[in-house]
């Protein structure tokens, strides 16, 4: 019924062309990385090692130790450092501990690989101790999702990647075709699903094709073709695109577990290799950069990254730790690499004429989570908090979209995000 | 190096604001180029110029509003200009007033529209009502005797570019004829035909090539420029079709309840500016809800209110106060549908379809309900109404088989005011078949505006046939002239004043060698009106002999057998009419002069007949 709800997405110029075909360009550290001690919003890690421990590619060097058990593995070889407080894409300064390279690069495995084949309590296990992380962006612990499985018909492997400009997945999913469907027949078994189905945007004709050649024989996975709109990579719309069918609060209430492509890779790769995370492909693109994919250890800072791709194009720039829609900007480059970065935007900036509000009600129309922008932006302005308890403010998962649509070139987002903290205040 | 901070999304899709009024006004444009040429080729270069200096004026007058609004409010001029859009304002206003409106008229209404509409309420985003729409309705309730969709030169005639008084142009519109004449409401299919034959068309309807507000009327051009427009999402495709649908739907079940064909609702989208107002003014974002639920109902209420406005309101049509009521309640449209879209989408579906079932039902009882306005002037034949008025036969010659009487006849300006020229017809007879064979317009004393239909030769063609003495045939004309205008009785009236010439009761009650005196009953003025009078229960004729001279066939004299008229008219009609014959001499010959018509009584006119009536029965007996 879009006609009463609006077409809740829209199509973006994915600008995917300036990366999808170019090579890859590996980046090795000059001389010091700084691994994260923070995952999502928790800095509650217990580091295993001391200042002066000499590490290898693949050791493990601290743990991620609240409700969640997240282990990190150093990306380099060389010396543990200090503990070090630099820029976040949180924009504020967190604990990173510092690795100093000793340029060698050798490595060693963090742990026995593991049959896919092994029970599905083995799988889940191995999966937390590995510490794949969902790679959409967000980074929340892989396992949660199928610790819990019940009642999954589907597992939905994400690789719409919608956000413009990155194409680190779809890199991914070309290279390491063989690791997805691994990784995608196993994750099948551990949510006891039916199938795996690998959603793709319908654009990607080769990549479509690619994979479908690499899943001959398999008969459990499948590849679904989606539209190519914005924000068709967000687990809610791409279930109802795939199901037609909506959830309240995760989409396990309606049988599907959704994990991302890369989270897939990783996964196949740690059963195979035995190693976790210690590398990123990540899409350093936009305007104001030579665009290229790069492969790096996590923990390198953005600004070698940049140097190595021949510095910023402009005196101005925005850059962005992620895509352009979703990504937050942050005020310095020395910010790095975490193991759920994917992408890098870094875009002239450009000034904004910005005109009143005609209240076309375009945001609306387009909102992936069916809330009404314009009036939240209303109410927010002036003050209602009544008013806004009854717009399912919450809702807004900040993908962007209404400000992109806005023809006004409001910063609609933005008003929808003070309202949620206006009613976070209340709580 | 710089890192600017911004909060995201820092990716923007191109369409601006400014882009969507640049492409609005381009719609515009086209519908305006339509315009000036459709005036500009069939009524000539004043209609063409006159719409230019519409448009020019509105917008002059919105963008002096808006500057020294900005100069008041101490805002920088070009800023607020740049983001205020009177221009758009402007244009859709001009459009909506007919061709007629006097300058000073836009120059008012695009005042108000930009002062009053938006400016007032904070400037463009917070107006509760479309400016364009308030603009109109001031002109339409101040100003309504001047929104008339013809030019007038400084006597008040009707200017035409050619100078020919006999015109295309009207000054009838579609929805003027089916609001006043009509009521919107037809029961007779045949007054749908002649309806749309009248306009050129269901083609022409389409086209929009006949007299209305100067933008509204070119429907093919709207749709074309609405699609063009909903495709750049520029405007909400919702609003247009549910809007025009809920008009279709409820029309279509008026229609059919009153047993009129699909041509109804076709005809009540086409005209009213239902389109124009659909696609550039219902539309208009800051007015609408921002729900899409909302826009539907919305969309759904303005077209039941256009219907029942149109169909029940003392109003010509309903697009104009449809939108502006429905812009009233927008924001209230969106606090019903506040909260998610998905969440509520039950609740909303719910809401557009009651409201749309329940409104459907009750303007559909009401339309069904309402009886068809009569359009009949004329009862039959014999109506008084007919004969009211003063007729003269002032001609008379052999064309062919036929003899030709010219016939001089009141119209609707005469009939009131004695001074202004009365309209002047042809009427064959065929003497071998006692039958009307022909009937030509030979000048006209009304506006030919008004006299538009009587220039119809199909209308004309509607005497052709009509037995002298079966006037009441007329009755047949009665059903197709609907709504018939002054001249239209005008023509009638001419016809039946040649059939009292043979019709009138005359009989030759005496001749000798030297005179015959002929006998004729003939209505006066109060047998023409029934009128009961000075004792008398009903009406009674005028009865005459007339003495004529047996050799020559000369009128010279008459005598009043029995005066049906006011006492004392009778030698009126003796000083008047009698007495110059018998001066003259006349005969059938000469007896068809130009009267000294100007200022004739009714009696006058009719005992002018009756001389003829005597005159002929003496030549055709046997």
């Amino acid at each position: 019924m879009a006609i009463f709800t609006g077409p809740m997405c829209q199509h973006v110029d994915g600008k995917k062309e300036l990366t999808a075909h170019e090579s890859v360009v590996t980046v090795q550290a000059s001389s010091k990385v700084y691994i994260p001690l923070i995952h999502m919003n928790s800095t509650k890690f217990e580091v295993h090692v001391n200042e002066g421990d000499h590490v290898k590619i693949g050791t493990k060097l601290a743990t991620r130790n609240d409700n969640f058990i997240v282990p990190v593995f150093s990306s380099v070889s060389g010396t543990v450092g200090k503990i070090v407080n630099i820029m976040h894409p949180s924009l504020r300064v967190q604990p990173h501990l510092e690795i100093i390279s000793d340029g060698l690069n050798e490595e060693e495995p963090s742990f026995d690989p593991i049959s896919p084949h092994s029970s599905r309590e083995e799988l889940i296990t191995f999966m937390k101790d590995a510490g794949i992380v969902g790679c959409g962006g967000a980074g929340f612990p892989a396992y949660i999702k199928y610790q819990g499985a019940k009642d999954i018909h589907t597992v939905v492997i994400n690789g719409v990647e919608c956000e413009p400009y990155i194409t680190a997945d779809a890199v991914m999913m070309e290279k390491y075709t063989k690791e997805l469907v691994i990784g995608a027949s196993t994750m099948v078994k551990m949510a006891m699903a039916k199938e795996a189905v690998i959603a793709i945007k319908s654009t990607k004709v080769e990549l479509i094709k690619h994979v479908r050649e690499a899943l001959q024989g398999v008969e459990n996975v499948r590849v679904a073709e989606v539209r190519d709109v914005y924000p068709m990579g967000w687990e809610r719309t791409v279930v109802f695109e795939l199901f037609k069918k909506r959830y309240d609060r995760l989409p396990g209430e309606i049988g599907v577990i959704v994990s991302n492509a890369t989270t897939a890779i990783s996964f196949a790769q740690a059963m195979l290799e035995g190693h976790g995370i210690t590398h990123k492909m990540v899409t350093v693109s936009g305007d104001a950069i030579k665009p290229a994919n790069v492969w790096v250890p996590v923990g390198m800072q953005v600004k070698e990254i940049v140097e190595k791709l021949g510095g910023y194009l402009a005196e101005d720039v925005l850059l962005i730790a992620g895509g352009p829609m979703m990504g937050k900007t942050v005020i310095n480059d020395q910010f790095v690499i975490s193991s759920y970065s994917n992408a890098i935007t870094i875009l002239k900036t450009t000034p904004i004429d910005s005109v009143a509000c005609l209240r076309c009600g375009s945001c609306t129309d387009h909102c992936p989570a069916g809330i009404q922008p314009v009036r939240i932006r209303q109410l927010e302005k002036a003050g209602d908090i009544d008013g806004l308890k009854t717009m399912d403010v919450m809702s807004c998962i900040e993908c962007g979209l209404c400000t992109y649509v806005c023809p006004s070139k409001l910063d609609v987002t933005e008003s929808v995000r003070r309202a949620k903290r206006r009613i976070q205040l209340l709580k | 190096m710089k890192f600017t901070f911004r909060t995201s999304p820092n990716y923007r899709q191109p369409q601006s604001t400014k882009q969507i009024m640049k492409e609005l006004a381009f719609g515009l444009l086209i519908v305006a180029c339509f315009s000036v040429y459709f005036n500009y080729t069939v009524h000539g270069s004043a209609y063409g110029i006159k719409v230019i200096m519409m448009l020019l004026t509105s917008c002059i007058v919105a963008i002096v509003t808006e500057v020294a609004w900005a100069i008041m409010m101490k805002k920088n001029i070009k800023q607020h200009i740049s983001g205020s859009f009177p221009l758009i304002t402007a244009v859709i206003f001009a459009m909506t007033c007919p061709i007629g409106t006097p300058l000073y008229v836009i120059g008012v209404g695009s005042f108000f529209a930009i002062f009053f509409g938006k400016l007032i309420f904070g400037g463009f985003g917070s107006n509760i009502f479309n400016p364009a729409g308030i603009g109109r309705a001031v002109v339409f309730a101040a100003f309504s005797g001047k929104t008339v969709p013809y030019l007038t030169d400084a006597a008040g005639g009707i200017l035409t570019g050619s100078g020919i008084i006999n015109d295309a142009i009207t000054t009838v519109t579609p929805t003027t004829y089916m609001a006043s004449q009509l009521g919107w409401v037809v029961e007779q299919e045949v007054l749908g035909t002649r309806l749309l034959e009248q306009f050129g068309g269901m083609w022409n309807m389409l086209l929009g090539f006949y007299q209305g507000a100067i933008g509204e009327t070119f429907s093919l051009a709207i749709i074309a420029v609405g699609i063009f427009l909903a495709i750049r999402k520029v405007i909400d495709w919702r609003i247009p079709v549910f809007y025009v649908g809920t008009v279709f739907v409820l029309t279509t079940i008026i229609g059919f309840s009153h047993g009129t064909g699909l041509w109804y609702p076709v005809f009540s989208i086409l005209t009213g500016g239902l389109l124009f107002g659909a696609v550039f003014m219902a539309t208009d974002p800051v007015t609408n809800p921002t729900h899409p639920a909302g826009r539907v109902l919305y969309a759904v209420g303005c077209g039941i209110l256009t219907v029942l406005i149109r169909v029940k309101a003392n109003l010509p049509e309903g697009v104009l106060y449809s939108i502006l009521i429905m812009n009233m309640v927008s924001p209230l449209i969106d606090s019903v549908m506040s909260g998610s879209v998905i969440k509520n989408l039950k609740k909303n579906v719910m809401i557009v379809a009651t409201t749309f079932v329940v409104g459907t039902v009750v303007v559909g009882l009401v339309g069904s309900q309402v009886t068809a306005k009569d359009p009949r002037v004329f009862v039959n034949g014999d109506t008084t109404e007919i004969l009211q008025w003063r007729a003269n036969i002032i001609g008379a010659e052999q064309v062919g088989n036929d003899i030709k009487y010219t016939v001089w006849t009141d119209g609707a300006q005469s009939s009131s005011n004695k001074e202004k020229e009365a309209n002047v017809f042809a009427v064959y007879v065929n003497e071998d078949t006692m039958s009307i064979s022909k009937m030509e317009v030979i000048s006209l004393g009304d506006t030919p505006g008004i006299a538009e239909m009587v220039m119809d030769p199909e209308y004309l063609a509607q005497f052709e046939g009509i037995a002298l003495d079966n006037f009441s045939k007329i009755e047949v004309l009665d059903d197709v002239v609907s709504g018939a205008t002054g001249t239209v009785r005008s023509t009638v009236r001419a016809a039946r004043e040649v059939v009292n010439l043979y019709m009138n009761e005359s009989e030759v009650i005496y001749e000798d060698e030297d005179v015959i005196k002929v006998r004729v009953v003939y209505n006066g003025y109060y047998m023409a009106y029934d009128l009961k009078h000075e004792g008398n229960e009903s009406a009674i004729p005028n009865i005459a002999v007339f003495t004529f001279d047996a050799t020559t066939h000369a009128l010279i004299g008459w005598e009043v057998e029995q005066w049906g008229d006011s006492k004392g008219i009778d030698s009126y009609a003796e000083n008047a009419i009698v007495g110059p014959y018998i001066e003259k001499g006349a005969t059938l010959e000469n007896v068809f002069m130009n009267d000294a018509v100007s200022g004739a009584t009714f009696s006058q006119t009719t005992t002018s007949t009756a001389v003829k009536s005597a005159m002929l029965e003496i030549a055709n007996r046997k």
